[in-house]
């Protein structure tokens, strides 16, 4: 059976006769282009590569921006945490400076 | 919600930040779909032509990157008028986040053309009126990056860009009528609004998926950059600690982000305040806690 006798058939029949795709398609004269697939695989190659760094610039820009942040807001989570218990335990009360006094000595700090 | 209530809303990042990572994964989806189906068939299914053969395959690259690109820059010129009139911070975030895909959509315009000349006009590159316009736009892309770059002081560098914009936009109807105006190499539009194409539907059905898709790309991928343009300038702010610490980022805002504060000035001043009040470090955070 030639190709095209078999592309027909796999439009009536499908793979049911035991013809795959590939018998229809005739992929080296896609890949050719009739001569120019130079120059079409060259603007379809750069496209899809100026795609994906548009893409995954944007993602890997959010990924990094949401670890540090996210990071530091969970810091300050814990630290206003810290703050409240410190207020129902009574320690802070009475400061002048109230919930936003410094310690007066921090351990490894410089 | 009238379009004056609209107007001002769009004056908060927060109330766009809220609802834009739901409309910038459904414009994705909606790229991803109409380039696929509109390549392939493209690139499979559109009859050779009969004159170039396959090499006009190409036009399915070639036209929709060129006509997003000069669209990319008539926005950044209306974002430009918006901020020098209204002092509107997301138009000076559109500002910025429009040059990457703009410049990477006019270098991709400007290299299909020239892999297209090769084999149609026997060269890669002629100074002709429509390319040369082109590399132009090219060229403000270029220099509304550096001007960014090279002022220090944001706001300053916002207005600098949105001057620079809206004197390029003068490129556009340049580039648009070119082929008419003068006696170039380069072909008339393919599209006109007023006419039947003069393709058949197999040629031109995949050539609009493509220029469809390229248009929601733009919009998923300015939407990502807006997105990550707030996130830089609103850190530290109490809805978007809260939006962080929320659970997974990636669904949106958080419910415990608090209903007061919705409107821009109140907010603005709850954040400072918050800010200012927050001297402590890891380590002392370590020690406060029991």
């Amino acid at each position: 059976m030639n190709a095209a006798a078999a592309c027909e058939a796999y439009g009536r029949m499908g793979a049911a006769i035991g013809h795959t795709l590939a018998d229809c398609f005739d992929l080296a004269g896609f890949l050719a282009m009739g001569g120019h697939g130079l120059y079409v695989w060259l603007s379809y190659g750069v496209a899809l590569a100026v795609v994906l760094w548009l893409v995954v610039s944007v993602r890997l820009g959010e990924r990094r921006l949401i670890r540090s942040q996210r990071a530091e807001a969970l810091r300050h989570a814990s630290y206003r945490a810290a703050q409240t218990l410190e207020l129902d335990d009574g320690v802070a009360m009475g400061s002048p400076a109230g919930p936003q006094r410094r310690p007066t000595s921090v351990q490894g700090e410089r | 919600m009238t379009l004056k209530e609209l107007w001002h809303r769009l004056g908060s990042p927060r109330w766009f930040f809220q609802w834009s990572g739901r409309l910038r994964a459904v414009l994705g989806v909606a790229a991803t779909l109409l380039l696929l189906v509109g390549t392939v068939w493209g690139l499979v299914f559109a009859p050779p032509d009969y004159q170039q053969g396959n090499s006009f395959r190409i036009i399915y690259v070639h036209v929709p990157s060129a006509i997003v690109a000069q669209s990319a820059y008539l926005l950044m010129g209306a974002a430009g008028v918006v901020l020098l009139v209204w002092r509107m911070k997301l138009a000076d975030m559109v500002l910025a986040a429009t040059v990457p895909f703009g410049m990477a959509m006019t270098a991709l315009a400007l290299f299909t053309g020239a892999a297209w000349g090769k084999p149609t006009w026997g060269a890669w590159w002629v100074w002709d009126a429509r390319t040369t316009s082109m590399l132009v736009l090219l060229f403000l892309y270029v220099a509304l990056h550096a001007l960014r770059q090279a002022i220090p002081r944001a706001e300053t560098a916002g207005r600098a860009c949105a001057v620079l914009a809206i004197v390029g936009v003068i490129n556009i109807p340049i580039i648009k009528y070119s082929v008419d105006w003068w006696l170039t190499l380069h072909q008339p539009a393919t599209f006109r609004l007023t006419e039947a194409p003069a393709m058949p539907p197999a040629m031109w059905l995949p050539l609009l998926l493509n220029v469809l898709g390229v248009y929601c790309l733009f919009g998923a991928n300015l939407v990502g950059r807006l997105r990550l343009q707030i996130m830089a300038r609103e850190q530290g702010t109490a809805w978007m600690r809260a939006w962080l610490t929320a659970g997974t980022a990636d669904r949106g805002f958080g419910s415990n982000a608090g209903s007061s504060g919705e409107h821009g000035s109140e907010e603005t001043a709850g954040q400072q305040v918050e800010q200012s009040s927050d001297p402590f470090s890891v380590r002392q955070n370590a020690r406060l806690s029991p």
